[in-house]
């Protein structure tokens, strides 16, 4: 659905759990009423390891019940040989900017379903021009 | 805040104290965060139980995930 989307970065995750981060706030109002939010399989894997090494593993595993709990209303993008070959293009044209594959990914995805909202604290997922929406906010 | 007064058995306040000093938090902040996890949160919306649950104490924690994830800064 062109348009109505919003991508979610790992970053928009860690901000709606952590209560003393700075965007806290923004993405528990976001999270409260979203729209169809689509991620990267990538992302799943980031945001579970940050989980992990930052909170340990039942906050990791939490952190999966979370996404099982957004239900319907999420969709992992997944992570193939063709998206691949996509997201290292991207690295390579922003190869200055230490663009991680999960980035690259997401970016691809942004511009593939033309989703014009990304949920992110990471300025690197601002680099093809979708508006960060704690740019917006 | 709300402060309020609750009144428990010896034993349990016993292990609360313990569990509360092995996180090195409160015993206050132990409480209610024990509290926020019992507690229905907007229901409607299953995944927001999550929302708040964790406290690093960090303002930029959601901004710090390379050095997490591949132990590197920009």
């Amino acid at each position: 659905m062109p348009g109505t989307e919003a991508y979610v970065d790992t970053s928009a995750f860690i901000a709606l759990r952590e209560r003393s981060d700075r965007y806290h706030a923004l993405f528990e109002k976001l999270f409260s009423n979203p729209p169809l939010l689509v991620t990267s399989a990538l992302v799943i894997a980031e945001g579970h390891t940050w989980f992990l090494r930052r909170h340990g593993p039942e906050r990791a595993f939490q952190f999966l019940d979370l996404l099982r709990r957004l239900g319907s209303t999420l969709t992992i993008h997944p992570f193939d040989p063709v998206e691949l070959q996509s997201a290292a293009r991207l690295t390579r044209k922003f190869g200055d900017q230490s663009l991680t594959l999960a980035d690259a990914h997401g970016l691809t995805i942004m511009a593939e379903r033309r989703i014009h909202a990304c949920w992110s604290t990471d300025r690197h997922l601002g680099l093809t021009g979708v508006p960060l929406v704690i740019g917006t906010a | 805040m709300i402060r309020t007064q609750i009144s428990l058995d010896a034993h349990d306040y016993k292990l609360l104290k313990r569990e509360a000093a092995s996180q090195g938090i409160s015993i206050a902040e132990y409480v209610r965060q024990a509290v926020r996890e019992k507690l229905p949160r907007a229901e409607e919306k299953p995944w927001m139980r999550y929302s708040g649950d964790l406290d690093s104490g960090d303002p930029q924690a959601s901004q710090h995930i390379d050095d997490v994830i591949y132990n590197a800064w920009d």
